[in-house]
């Protein structure tokens, strides 16, 4: 069903705070699946994405969604520039503790298992070559749309790009060190 | 005693019969392959793109969502409801609105009736 969330974004801006649910519903199974793959866990995929929610939210009763991109294009960006702040913190920080996610019961095991996988090849990568990388190797999205999302230039984008595909086959091309340990 | 000599061939043919489609996912080639340390960047951008293309939170994180904007209540809250609730809010407004009033009414007759009941004394001891 195509529902134009333009028209319930504008009944949130308005003040009908319960219009809001119908915005989430609609658009939470591929802002969860973004973040994961963003930021590699599902636990640090749910805070992200409450938090971008709640940020949304706060623009939208304050008038700074102009209507012309569409909702969930608009939603995508928060997300996305949510998560690589995420990343750079995660960078500065260097903790690797992480909570249990509380809402990730409709996830098989095959997809925790390939989102650490992910997140360990993309560890060493910039915030933002990671970024790119994942929303055209893995969320599929054009050089230009990437670059619309992550507020870059198109040029930016291919050299992040380029600059992580070779960082990545260096990672995998390096020689096993711990070859042969008892 | 022949049909029960023959069960047991029977058995196993309808076991090959049954086994005869079994074969793992690209997973398991994806295992394999990760096992035998050969496992390309693209292979694992690839594999969790698929792993992942259907992973949804459960309901309860909109209800979680909607309560960190302090609408916990708004699931259940149809229109009408919210009109009932309005009304009430409203009805119980006025009558504490009403309330104050009579208070202070009755506090202006008693003070007036007090003074008049002076008044009326005062001008029976005049008169005497």
């Amino acid at each position: 069903m195509n529902v134009d969330l333009r028209l319930v974004a504008a009944r949130v801006a308005g003040g009908d705070v319960a219009a809001f649910r119908p915005i989430v519903d609609h658009t939470r199974a591929s802002l969860y699946r973004l973040a994961a793959r963003l930021v590699g866990n599902l636990a640090d995929a749910e805070d992200v994405l409450q938090d971008a929610y709640a940020n949304a939210f706060r623009a939208l009763r304050a008038g700074q969604y102009d209507g012309r991109s569409k909702v969930e294009t608009w939603l995508y960006r928060i997300v996305a520039n949510a998560c690589v702040d995420l990343l750079r913190k995660r960078r500065e920080s260097q903790t690797d503790e992480t909570h249990q996610p509380r809402f990730d019961g409709l996830v098989q095991a095959e997809a925790r298992v390939a989102l650490r996988e992910l997140d360990t090849l993309l560890e060493s990568l910039q915030p933002l070559d990671r970024a790119a990388l994942v929303l055209v190797a893995v969320e599929g999205l054009s050089a230009k749309d990437a670059a619309e999302a992550l507020g870059a230039t198109e040029g930016a984008i291919e050299q992040r790009l380029v600059r992580a595909r070779a960082a990545l086959r260096m990672k995998t091309e390096q020689p096993e060190v711990n070859h042969g340990r008892a | 005693m022949a049909a029960r000599e023959r069960q047991p061939s029977v058995d196993i043919e309808a076991l090959v019969r049954d086994t005869n489609d079994l074969r793992p996912t690209n997973d398991f080639s994806d295992a394999v392959m990760a096992a035998i340390g050969k496992t390309s960047a693209e292979d694992v951008l690839a594999r969790a793109q698929r792993a992942t293309d259907s992973i949804a939170p459960t309901d309860d994180f909109v209800t979680a969502v909607m309560q960190s904007m302090g609408q916990g209540s708004a699931r259940a809250e149809s229109g009408w409801q919210s009109g009932v609730t309005r009304f009430s809010r409203f009805a119980l407004m006025g009558a504490a609105a009403a309330a104050a009033l009579c208070l202070w009414l009755s506090s202006r007759a008693e003070t007036s009736f007090d003074a008049a009941i002076l008044e009326g004394v005062a001008s029976i001891e005049v008169d005497e």
